[in-house]
């Protein structure tokens, strides 16, 4: 194990956000994770796939804190093996156990697949297998096989969405008292695209089995849950039926962590905490009105976004980058179902690859304002043009989103000051 | 003559093959069709069709993954001897990654497992290494400069007397060590280049369409300015490559 002085040192690093002292531990102790892991009293839970990991991983530790467990979980942008010790050192003694009784760590597929036979986590979430970034990953199917692995690494339960096609295939072939499935849609599912088809080349049939939790409604931001035989009805701030999805997710494992043991007053005071992370529908008033953020980072979400008609797009700004944290590869916009803006048109694009936006829309009969590559630029046009019986909605991948949150929040702030014009 | 002059598209086993938004190719090539006066048919294959349309002035085909070629195999060996006799009297095709090794003579996959392909391009494939997955830019003497994305893990030998579709300028094309990438044969180009290929590269779209309506209504039309926003996203593309990859250097082409 890691000398405890070095520990200290780690811990200190640790504080300021890197994954240094991970890898640097992880180079003197590999077995670091699974042997610090190995001695919390409830376990370790996984949360996988392509989409949702970060709301589910928040929520499913929101919701156990709620019930009085300590929990040891990662930020997200860590859920890889280094940022995963970092998180370890920081929440261990000097002696080295753990300040927790259960970990909810959000693990990238590649990682969650070698991880979980080292780990062996008491339950995992399995959400989905979509096209993300196959330039990083390869195929579709390869990511399939790598939740299969976790899987089956899975010593309790494996929760997945009943919905969900794309993770089918993994269900079944799990013992089926293993399998375990919750259904956030309270609408029959529409019909699947393209898009989902081709995604889910591994998908099988719909499961026959009963979902064991299932969102029965959900409207003014109340939801209704059934959990097992009780029903639950809690605030739920949440919009976007992904996300809403991604809750009930946690919800679900919340519930075959703990059984009839849930404290539902818990239950509802850590969902009232739950609200739109930014990039996931934060909004802000500008003074042309409210541009809502969302980020799409691959045809999936962005399909399910347009097709849920989770906002109403009337004014929308795109903006493309095609950094490596984007996935370099932008043919994934030809993919998305953009016909949803031909009425109306798209005000602006920016970005890195804001001319092959404006291709695939002139290609697709899709009228565009302008374009202007410089983002900050890109906010301010669509920001000045907008008009206030309509919220806008910017959609962005994951490095545009984070050189357009500055600009937003100072437009912002002058829309706030005494002066504004 | 009517006055509604058609061109059929047919596009390729669309729900195994459009894995890297090879659709954006049948977007581009129906709105040029559009652009040269014609009116355009799209006819989609798909892997129960024994038999093909009866009208096809152009074929697409798009890449996917090995499960879905494997799928697509048997459906695209019966039709073997129809795509050898639209690929002799002309018809323009145009055959992305996946599609490209299916038209020729072997795909042999990671797994070890070979497919056989329907033998209309003289070309052998074979998985290589680990997966290439990168900007791609290619200098053809057809084309001129195409600018992409590639994304497989084949290695494309090609046949002798295949000519290939270009020179490699950045990117590993073919895979061989060779520096080629695509291959040609009548009017038929196989190619790793995605992004898709032809929205941003309109000189292979225009030739696709010319050559459909020299071969369909003997006249070779008009050429027709290129969409506004084609110089931009050229322009972004070589430059998201160069910054990508500082050790390139601009000026060894
Ligand atoms: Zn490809």
């Amino acid at each position: 194990m890691v000398g405890k002085a070095l520990r200290a040192a780690l811990r200190a690093l640790g504080r300021h956000a890197t994954s240094l002292p991970g890898k640097v531990a992880l180079r003197l102790s590999p077995g670091l994770i699974s042997k610090s892991l190995s001695g919390l009293p409830e376990g370790v839970v996984f949360v996988t796939g392509t989409n949702g990991k970060t709301t589910t991983t928040s929520v499913l530790t929101a919701l156990l804190r709620a019930q009085g467990l300590r929990v040891l979980t990662n930020a997200s942008g860590s859920n890889m093996r280094q940022g995963i010790a970092t998180e370890i050192l920081n929440r261990s003694t000097l002696g080295g156990r753990l300040d927790a009784d259960i970990a909810v760590l959000e693990v990238d597929e590649a990682v969650a697949a070698t991880l979980a036979p080292e780990v062996h986590p008491r339950l995992a979430i399995v959400l989905n297998v979509h096209r993300d970034q196959l330039d990083r990953y390869g195929e579709v199917d390869t990511t399939a096989g790598l939740l299969a692995k976790v899987a089956a690494a899975t010593t309790g339960p494996v929760i997945f969405d009943i919905d969900e096609r794309s993770v089918a295939g993994i269900a079944a072939g799990l013992p089926s008292e293993q399998a375990v499935f919750f259904r956030s849609r309270t609408i029959p599912a529409a019909p699947p695209d393209a898009d989902e088809i081709s995604d889910a080349p591994t998908g099988g049939p719909v499961p026959q089995a009963a979902p064991v939790v299932q969102l029965l409604s959900h409207r003014d931001e109340q939801a209704v849950f059934r959990l097992g035989e009780q029903q639950v009805t809690v605030p739920l701030h949440l919009q976007a039926s992904y996300q809403v999805a991604d809750a009930t997710a946690a919800v679900a494992a919340l519930y075959e962590l703990l059984g009839d043991r849930v404290d539902t007053e818990g239950m509802s005071r850590a969902l009232a905490q739950v609200h739109p992370a930014f990039g996931r529908g934060e909004a802000f008033s500008v003074s042309g009105g409210t541009i809502y953020v969302v980020l799409v980072k691959n045809p999936h979400s962005f399909n399910t976004v347009l097709r849920q008609r989770d906002y109403d797009v009337t004014q929308v700004m795109l903006a493309m980058n095609s950094e490596y944290a984007d996935g370099r590869d932008i043919s994934w916009i030809w993919d998305v179902h953009m016909d949803a803006f031909r009425p109306a048109g798209v005000s602006v694009s920016s970005g890195g690859r804001s001319y092959d936006v404006a291709l695939r829309l002139y290609y697709d009969d899709i009228p565009l304002g302008r374009v202007v590559p410089d983002l900050e630029a890109g906010v301010r046009a669509f920001a000045h043009g907008l008009s206030a019986d309509h919220p806008g909605i910017i959609f962005c991948n994951y490095t545009s989103m984070l050189a357009i949150r500055p600009v937003l929040q100072r437009l912002a702030a002058v829309q706030g000051g005494p002066d504004e014009h | 003559m009517s006055t509604e002059r058609e061109l059929h598209i047919l596009h390729l086993y669309p729900v195994e093959m459009s894995t890297y938004g090879d659709t954006g190719n049948i977007l581009a090539l129906v709105s040029r069709a559009r652009a040269h006066g014609f009116v355009p048919r799209v006819d989609r294959l798909t892997a129960d069709c024994t038999e093909l349309p009866e009208q096809v002035d152009v074929v697409v085909g798009g890449g996917g993954q090995d499960s879905g070629q494997l799928r697509i195999e048997a459906a695209l060996g019966r039709l073997a001897d129809r795509f050898r006799a639209l690929t002799e009297d002309g018809a323009p095709m145009l055959l992305i990654c996946g599609m490209y090794q299916l038209f020729g003579n072997s795909y042999v996959t990671g797994e070890g497992t070979t497919m056989r392909g329907i033998g209309v391009l003289d070309v052998d494939t074979k998985a290589g290494v680990g997966r290439r997955s990168d900007d791609i830019c290619v200098d053809s003497p057809e084309f001129g400069r195409l600018l992409g994305y590639e994304n497989h893990s084949g290695i494309t030998v090609l046949g002798e007397g295949t000519p290939a579709l270009g020179t490699v300028v950045y990117g590993s094309g073919n895979g061989s060590e060779d520096g080629t990438e695509g291959a040609r044969f009548h009017n038929l180009i196989g190619t790793y280049i995605h992004g898709p290929i032809l929205p941003k590269n309109p000189a292979v779209t225009d030739w696709l369409i010319r050559t459909a309506a020299q071969r369909r209504y003997g006249v070779l039309p008009d050429p027709v300015p290129v969409p506004e926003y084609t110089e931009g996203a050229r322009a972004q593309a070589w430059e998201q490559l160069v910054r990508a990859h500082p050790e390139f250097r601009m000026n060894r082409h």
